[in-house]
């Protein structure tokens, strides 16, 4: 079994600023793999089970091939000269290309991400390769992968013949931080960097008019005394017909 | 030496300090690393901000033109603070720009820079690790303990900061007396660029550093500082632990005090907060930095050790880490090459330390702890100094009196008495 | 501007809604069980192709099928929902048609002429508008859409053979702990700071009537209530007129889980607390303080 583990590596969006005109302030914005990345990791850590099972890393942009290697993945590839997109689909392109330059691959395994809910999708569309996304667990039974994943109030088993595309969505926070003697080995592991060139591919983006602040009512804050509070506050919610 | 190793040296804490040390022994060729616990290095550190780069044109040719410096410090104000008055000495001084004497940095940004410099020197950088505990071969340091991986090395330095619990683990320090030690809280607020140029009258990438005493700190020893960055300020306090404790103050609360004053609410008007942070400081160097700075097989640098000089006018850290990093370095490369890391040859340390600046300016400032424990300093001066000025500059219709006629009136009046005033000029000349 | 909206599960209305303003056709492609085929035809969309999977077989068996049916109809616009089957088959015919797809759409619009897509950007606490060009595909995130009155639209049946996915095996989860169907649902997360302090917030909800639950880190890694408890991603999603959250900070995870409140309120003594964004109403204070305030104004109510 060969997989493949794409993460990303990029500004954490929970430190976005948004000013008053709608833009956003990156500025105190940490790198960060995505918020479903370690467990996609640790899925796909599981399918390898020794003999010639192989995990791989793959990123965009200048990511930090470390964060995969010190935490088991063998090798990484990542695609330097990509900055983030908005489009899921160029994105997804750009890692189908790179799934085929690494070559002899069974299965992708990716974090099925909240805020790109479109590249897991969309690689599996480039590769047209089978795919399930919201999957909690994968393992590999004679040849094919045993997806697992919620639906409604049932865990269902989805049975799916390789090639495919695995998206995992996080169920909480996975990642620990890998010890020194992980980070010593990962020192030692490949690190592939390539180029759109490379690929032959070329990433375009939408343009985009700019941003501004939704025009939602904000929410209505009683503060000061908590006996005052708690009486507007009562009065409001029975205004709205909901106490 | 036995070759068990996985290092020839470990380093502990990619502040200024530690970067430095590991820059200079990964570019002599040696296997290095630096272990950071935060997860990116700079993350957990704080600074004023006033660096005294020189030292580091040895390091990085050019080091100002290339590091993420904020501005070049031209001007220097000393600020007595009142409630309601304050008396600056402002001095500025085009010649401090060229070569560049000191500058604004933001370790958020500085320490990442230097960590990369090592990188690119051969170190392996290993942030998101924190040191738990030496590891020993009898007398001697042999490695380093994280949870539950050990690694080996034949020299560890300890540039773990101002709490150093490896310092303490080697035995070196006890649990520091809290009059060694002050607490720094600061903030860091955003200001438009041509916002900073019209307030502190700076052009290009000149800056302007205040110190302030006085009523900053509410009567608790220590001072206030502000300094421009390129597009923020760097303003707060240091208030001496063992003073803020027995006045039964929070340094938050004196830290608000501060920037609400009136004399520095205008200079941060209309800004942004973008950090707000605080952290332990070293008070009394001189006395930490007497105790033993090596071990078999371990060097203690930059706070660690306990160098940082406390004038009142200025902190000084990031450059003794500087320089006792290029003095450990120096002393580990010639112990790696004999193979001998002893004790006793990791002892030439303190030479190396006595011979630089480092050594030379504990030894001038050694006093300067004793003078600053002097409680005019917070209060009474700020207001004698205020007093004089008010007499010369009050035209209340009474006749004028002659300059010095003015301040001796005001020394009277305010209790400090003449005598007094001339032993504490004496006892400043002396100690700063 | 003809749209397709790919719909595989219930809470389709809102992507299906979206493409309306484009002023085309708006063709619905169902994947799955008859009756959610019917569901939608009776919103009103201009056409529903419907695709009925034999049992055992997973809507994304039909993501590469589909797309070469897309690609042979080249519609300008796609749509799919959150959904993670219907994302599947967006994500192969954005693929086949090579158009951009964009995330976080909440509004579809033609100005001058050209396509416009708005996205939610940074939790949504910013719009971005788009102009992607030609066609594109886009992930609809933006709110339900209240029951059209359009006419209803026939059902055309589309055959297409399926991938090998086979839905292996299906289990129930968790136990029902009564949320799910609660009117009021007073929660609670790491503000309260002891185990005996639940008692305070179970007052609050006893005086509601309402069901009580939390966050994460309550049931998770604290164990105060039972895991069937928990709000958010990945505990229950639910739906009740009235959602309290008691010193709650309201991390994108955890309100995942209340996108069908009606009324979301929030008691948090941090005025800059991120669940402010979302709330319709709120307190600030500590909640040793307002939620026996609140016990205590809502007794006079009964009296
Ligand atoms: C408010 C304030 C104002 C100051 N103003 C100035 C000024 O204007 N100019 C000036 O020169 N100096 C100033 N200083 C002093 C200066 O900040 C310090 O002297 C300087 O940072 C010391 O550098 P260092 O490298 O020794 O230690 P630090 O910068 O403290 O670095 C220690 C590093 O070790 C890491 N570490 C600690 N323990 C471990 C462990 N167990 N394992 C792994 N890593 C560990 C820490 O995370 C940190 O990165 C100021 C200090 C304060 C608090
Ligand atoms: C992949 C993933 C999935 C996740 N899924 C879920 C999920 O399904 N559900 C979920 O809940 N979380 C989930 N989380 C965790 C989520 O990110 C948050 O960490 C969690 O919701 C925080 O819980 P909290 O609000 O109770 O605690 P905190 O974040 O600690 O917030 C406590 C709040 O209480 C306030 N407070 C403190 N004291 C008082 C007082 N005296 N009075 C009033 N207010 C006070 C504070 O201001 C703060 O806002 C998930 C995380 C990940 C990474
Ligand atoms: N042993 C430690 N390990 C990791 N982080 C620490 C440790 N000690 C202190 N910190 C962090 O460092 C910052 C300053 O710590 P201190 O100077 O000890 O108050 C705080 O934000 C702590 O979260």
């Amino acid at each position: 079994m060969r997989a493949v583990v794409v993460y990303k590596w990029s500004r954490n969006a929970a430190d976005a600023l948004v000013r008053a005109d709608g833009s956003i302030d990156w500025r105190n914005a940490k790198m960060s793999p995505g918020e479903d990345d370690p467990a996609a990791l640790a899925a796909a850590l599981r399918l390898i089970r020794g003999g010639d099972d192989e995990l791989v890393g793959l990123t965009i942009g200048d990511g930090d091939a470390s964060w995969a290697l010190a935490r088991g993945v063998a090798s990484t590839w990542s695609v330097e000269d990509l900055p983030a997109l908005a489009d899921n689909g160029s994105t997804a392109a750009v890692l189908a290309a790179a799934v085929r330059r690494i070559g002899g691959v069974d299965v992708v395994v990716i974090g099925d991400s909240r805020q790109e809910p479109g590249v897991a999708a969309a690689v599996a569309g480039r590769l047209a390769w089978s795919v399930v996304l919201g999957a909690q667990t994968v393992e590999a039974v004679d040849g094919r992968l045993h997806v697992t994943r919620r639906v409604a109030d049932v865990r269902q088993t989805v049975v799916v013949p390789t090639p495919a595309v695995i998206g995992i969505a996080a169920e909480s926070d996975l990642d620990r931080a890998p010890g020194m003697k992980e980070l010593l080995a990962a020192r030692k592991r490949p690190v592939n960097r390539i180029g759109l060139a490379d690929l032959g591919v070329t990433a375009g983006d939408v343009q985009t008019l700019g941003c501004r602040r939704p025009e939602t009512a904000p929410a209505r804050v009683f503060a000061g005394d908590p006996a005052q509070s708690a009486a507007q506050f009562v009065s409001a919610l029975r205004a709205e017909g909901v106490l | 030496m036995s070759d068990d190793v996985d290092f020839d040296v470990i380093v502990i804490g990619a502040g200024v300090a530690g970067s430095v040390c590991a820059h200079q022994l990964a570019k002599a060729g040696h296997e290095v690393v630096l272990i950071e616990r935060g997860s990116e290095p700079g993350s957990k550190n704080l600074s004023g901000g006033v660096f005294y780069c020189r030292v580091l044109d040895e390091v990085f040719p050019d080091f100002v033109s290339s590091a993420p410096v904020e501005r070049r410090i031209t001007r220097n104000v000393l600020s007595f603070l009142n409630g309601d008055s304050h008396v600056n000495i402002d001095y500025w001084d085009e010649r401090l720009a060229e070569p560049a004497n000191a500058v604004t940095v933001l370790r958020a940004r500085l320490d990442p820079w230097l960590a990369e410099q090592c990188e690119q020197a051969g170190a392996m950088v290993m942030p998101g690790v924190r040191v738990d505990g030496l590891l020993r071969d009898g007398e001697r340091v042999v490695g380093v303990r994280a949870g539950e991986d050990e690694l080996r090395a034949h020299v560890v330095v300890a540039a773990d900061g101002v709490n150093s619990f490896l310092a303490r683990d080697a035995g070196v320090r006890p649990k520091e007396p809290q009059r060694h030690l002050a607490v720094g809280v600061k903030s860091v607020i955003a200001l438009p660029r041509p916002v900073i140029e019209d307030r502190f009258r700076v052009t290009g990438d000149e800056g302007v550093a205040y110190a302030v005493v006085g009523d900053c700190t509410q009567g608790v020893a220590g001072g206030g500082f502000l300094y421009t960055n390129r597009e923020s300020v760097s303003v707060g306090v240091v208030l001496r632990l063992d003073d803020l404790g027995a006045r039964g103050l929070s340094s938050s609360d004196v830290h608000d005090h501060f920037l609400a004053h009136p004399a520095i609410a205008p200079l941060i008007r209309g800004g942004e907060l973008l950090e707000y942070g605080c952290h332990l400081t070293i008070e009394d160097g001189p006395a930490m930095a007497a105790r033993d700075l090596t071990r078999p097989g371990l060097v203690l640098i930059g706070d660690a050790a306990g160098l940082t000089l406390n004038t009142g006018l200025t902190i000084r850290g990031m450059d003794l880490a500087a320089g006792s990093a290029l003095a450990a370095a120096r002393t580990v490369a010639a112990a790696l090459s004999t193979g001998d890391c002893s004790g006793e040859a990791l002892g030439a340390y303190r030479t190396e330390l006595e011979r630089s600046f480092v050594g030379a300016d504990l030894r001038t400032y050694g006093r300067a702890p004793k003078f600053l424990e002097n409680p005019r300093m917070y209060g009474d001066y700020g207001r004698l100094l205020a007093d004089v000025f008010h007499g010369i500059y009050t035209h209340d219709l009474r006749p004028r009196r002659h300059l010095v006629g003015a301040a001796l009136g005001a020394v009277k009046a305010s209790g400090v008495g003449l005598g007094q005033l001339a032993r504490d000029g004496w006892a400043a000349a002396r100690a700063l | 501007m003809d749209s397709w909206v790919f719909i595989t599960a219930d809470g389709w209305s809102g992507a299906l809604e979206a493409p309306r303003a484009l002023g085309g056709r708006v063709v619905a492609v169902v994947v799955g069980p008859r009756e959610l085929a019917e569901g939608v035809a009776a919103a009103g969309p201009d056409e529903v192709r419907w695709v009925e999977p034999k049992p055992g077989v997973p809507p994304e068996a039909f993501s590469l099928p589909l797309a070469d049916v897309v690609a042979a109809a080249a519609p300008a616009v796609l749509v799919a929902g959150a959904d993670p089957a219907a994302r599947a088959l967006l994500g192969a015919a954005a693929a086949a048609l090579e158009v951009p797809l964009l995330p976080g759409a909440v509004g579809l619009a033609v100005e001058d002429g050209h396509l416009r897509v708005r996205r939610a950007l940074a939790g949504g606490q910013t719009i971005e508008t788009c102009a992607p060009g030609g066609g594109v595909a886009v992930i609809y995130a933006g709110e339900d859409a209240p029951a059209a009155t359009r006419p209803e639209a026939t059902i055309e049946v589309l055959g297409l053979t399926c991938s090998p996915l086979a839905i292996g095996a299906s289990e129930p989860v968790g136990q029902a702990s009564g949320l799910s169907d609660a009117e009021r649902v007073v929660s609670f997360g790491r503000g309260v700071r002891a185990r005996e302090d639940v008692a305070i917030v179970q007052a609050l909800a006893d005086a509601c009537g309402a069901e009580l639950a939390c966050s994460m880190p309550i049931a998770d890694d604290l164990g105060w209530l039972d895991k069937s408890r928990y709000v958010g991603r990945s505990g229950n999603h639910i739906a009740p007129a009235l959602y309290l959250a008691v010193g709650i900070a309201g991390a994108p995870q955890h309100l995942e889980g209340v996108r069908g409140a009606r009324i979301v309120a929030a008691i948090n003594n941090d005025p800059d607390a991120r669940i402010f964004q979302s709330a319709d109403y709120g307190i600030v204070g500590d909640l040793y303080e307002v939620v026996p305030a609140l016990v205590a104004e809502i007794d006079k109510l009964d009296k």
